[in-house]
């Protein structure tokens, strides 16, 4: 279906691609799915600290508090670690732009690796597949080579992100 | 860019059997883990017991004997030369320590709260599947010091710690031997398993719910290990603390507790309970969830009241908090301190009748089907009831005043854990078998099995409320001729309770290798409680949800 070889490019995708002349005509940027908003965070950890701080007052001023503070430490110290450590992954990006003459696809991920496709979107199809191990999987084609997007949304948001695409190619044509 | 072949073929081989049962990082698996260990922990304290209820059987030291102790020989035989009584408080000690830390809690949160939680709210995995892993190990070695620690040398010269599962100073301060240090560490690692299981609870609860499923619309079983887990997260710390100070006054000469270097036992178990009372919310709450998923499905109706019930349940939590020294009235608080926890432990029973109003509520006008998981979720209604009222006798500080120490409190734990939380867990596994396993639990079987369960628990302790208020004290290896009758009849239950359990292993055995297999995914029909979980085949594949569940697969309310 397409070259399985990813193709990297360099340390920030914002290399020297074609410089975008013309106005953006459909700009996209898809994220996973998180629950938690970041105000969600802040009220947790506020709260599971409000919890731990209440045993620790009457024990202020002794040597028990010491021994108290070290466990309720840890233990908050962990949640937030992994909780944010959660927040990082879900930091995978993928930001579609679509000019005139040039379509770009960059994705971000959280190891650091960041990919960019680019094409004439003229020339470009965009194709929902089904039978595929992914709900109505939604694939660019173009550039010679053919490129996922949204894995990772809903298959409704898929759908939709596959309208909204193919409306603003339609546009250019 | 991420070429389109990138998700095209599930690329991954079948692991292999070490991998997929040592190694796992799969929430399911690490699931049923969780319930076979806590099962086979659950059977050696449950010998325990029953070796216990063999001595108490008949007044008189018939079976731990100083000079060796008998099992079958003991049997109608008579009075030993000298009693071990340091064996009994091992026994004690080795069957509350097992049953508080390795058993239930594993078992609901553990067992139930990783297999089913993150299928509710339709996440492929925990937010940390190799942290699951690390959790269910430390529990694994936690248990295995908790019965080292019965075989290495310890108090009196002998093998064991005979200190109570509480591990009270001055006691767990001087007893001989290192079986107190390995107890502690036991209870150290089982803390640390727990805080960690708290952490990835929290996580995936939050942050990986399906789209749409806004809090207020999570399943009552999600919610349920959700609360536990903010429990266990503001209590173990706590326990970590008062046991850390243990262990430095026995090894390392500081005086926490020592009074007479200006410590304070008190102290000890001030912190022991702030731990020690929301524990037994974290045995039970998960036990609420469950209860509220079987009773609606065998009614065929939604449950009655969500959000009360969500409601009721962080505030059993929060309450849990602020009425610990209700285990401590006899220490010598003053009557201020003892009616303020007096009132304060009153207050509890208001939310949790909310729940048990709302279950029979969710009864009533439904189609009620009598099969066998709704036989433990009604045994559980009536006898968590039950056992939740002598509950608010002893929150009586002068009632309590006798009580305390006796057999009464026995009774009233025993009610609302072994008839409560453990009935809870058989409601689990019977209403889940088949989804877990793809073959069916046998009904007839499983009735024999609740109602021998039922008349064996009952008759063990319902006449310890009699023994309690004849002033029978606990942690007693025998006792005064005036108390044999219901001791008698308490140990003949205890003997058809643990008969019954012997029944539901073969039972499991049975089902597992011939049960017919189930390939319907909603087996119990179309009244069942439209959760995620029956959306899947029996067994669930290895990954579930990979693909976000849209919100017609879970959102069944009429109107939103």
């Amino acid at each position: 279906m397409a070259d399985r070889k990813p193709h990297q490019s360099g340390a920030g995708a914002q290399n020297a691609a074609a410089p975008l002349h013309s106005e953006i005509i459909f700009e996209a940027e898809l994220r996973p799915h998180r629950s938690l908003t970041r105000g969600g965070v802040v009220w947790l950890l506020g709260i599971v600290f409000a919890g731990l701080l209440f045993t620790l007052i009457p024990f202020l001023g002794t040597s028990v508090a010491w021994v108290l503070l070290g466990f309720k430490g840890a233990t908050l110290l962990m949640l937030g670690g992994f909780i944010l450590a959660h927040e990082r992954a879900a930091v995978l990006t993928e930001h579609i732009t679509l000019c005139a003459h040039h379509i770009r696809v960059d994705r971000y991920e959280p190891s650091g690796r960041n990919l960019s496709w680019e094409a004439n979107p003229y020339w470009v199809e965009a194709h929902l597949h089904q039978n595929h191990r992914i709900e109505d999987y939604l694939t660019l084609k173009g550039g010679g080579r053919e490129i996922e997007i949204g894995a990772f949304l809903t298959p409704e948001a898929r759908r939709k992100l596959y309208r909204d695409v193919t409306n603003a190619i339609a546009r250019i044509r | 860019m991420a070429d389109a072949t990138l998700h095209a073929a599930d690329g991954h081989e079948k692991p292999s059997f070490f991998v997929r049962w040592f190694m796992s990082t799969n929430h399911k698996d690490i699931g049923i883990l969780y319930l076979v260990v806590s099962a086979l922990l659950g059977f050696i304290s449950v010998a325990f017991t029953v070796y216990m209820r063999m001595e108490l059987m008949e007044p008189g030291v018939q079976y731990m004997c100083a000079e060796g102790a008998r099992v079958l020989s003991g049997i109608g035989a008579e009075d030993c030369q000298n009693p071990n009584g340091h064996l009994w408080n091992v026994m004690v000690t080795a069957h509350g320590i097992l049953m508080m830390f390795f058993v239930v809690i594993p078992a609901l949160f553990g067992g139930f709260g990783n297999y089913f939680m993150p299928l509710m709210i339709g996440a492929p995995d925990m937010a940390f599947p190799r942290l699951n892993n690390l959790s269910f190990w430390l529990f694994v070695v936690g248990g295995s010091l908790a019965v080292l620690s019965t075989v290495v040398p310890g108090g009196n010269g002998q093998l064991g710690s005979g200190i109570g599962w509480v591990l009270y100073a001055p006691l767990s301060t001087t007893e001989q031997g290192f079986s107190t240090d390995i107890a502690i560490f036991a209870v150290h690692v089982s803390g640390a398993s727990s805080i960690l299981g708290a952490i990835n609870i929290i996580t995936t609860f939050l942050n990986m719910r399906a789209p749409g499923m806004s809090l207020f619309k999570v399943p009552l079983f999600a919610w349920s290990i959700f609360i536990t887990a903010f429990l266990i997260l503001l209590a173990l710390p706590v326990l970590a603390g008062a046991i850390t100070m243990l262990l430095t006054d026995r090894n390392f000469g500081t005086a926490f507790f020592d009074p007479a270097n200006g410590g304070d036992p008190v102290l000890y178990q001030h912190l022991l309970w702030f731990f020690g009372h929301p524990e037994v919310y974290i045995v039970i709450v998960p036990g609420f969830g469950i209860v509220s998923h079987v009773i609606a499905t065998f009614s065929r109706k939604p449950i009655f009241g969500y959000m009360p019930m969500v409601w009721a349940m962080i505030a059993i939590g929060v309450l849990g908090f602020v009425v610990w020294a209700h285990h401590m009235y006899t220490v010598g608080m003053s009557i201020t301190q003892q009616s303020y926890f007096m009132l304060a432990t009153m207050v509890i029973a208001v939310p949790t009748g909310v729940k048990i109003f709302s279950w029979i509520a969710t009864m009533w006008g439904g189609s009620v089907q009598f099969k066998t998981p709704m036989l433990w979720a009604i045994g559980f209604l009536f006898l968590f009831t039950f056992g939740g009222v002598t509950g608010v006798v002893l929150s009586q500080a002068p009632v309590d005043r006798i009580y305390h120490d006796t057999y009464y409190v026995v009774a009233h734990f025993h009610y609302v854990m072994s008839l409560g939380a453990v009935f809870c867990i058989f409601a689990g596994i019977t209403y889940w078998f088949t989804k877990m396993t793809g073959r069916e639990f046998p009904e007839l079987a499983g009735k024999i099995h609740f109602w021998m369960m039922f008349i064996g628990a009952n008759l063990t302790f319902f006449p310890q409320h009699f023994l309690g208020r004849q002033g029978m004290p606990r942690r007693y290896i025998d006792y005064s001729e005036a108390f044999a009758f219901y001791n008698y009849i308490s140990s003949i239950g205890a003997f058809i309770a643990f008969a019954s359990f012997l029944l539901f292993f073969g039972i499991v055995f049975y089902a597992l290798k011939f049960g017919r297999k189930v390939e319907e995914p909603m087996y119990w029909g179309e009244g069942t409680d439209p959760t995620l979980e029956w959306t899947l085949p029996n067994p669930p594949p290895e990954h579930t949800f990979e693909q976000l569940p849209t919100q017609d697969m879970w959102d069944k309310q009429p109107h939103h």
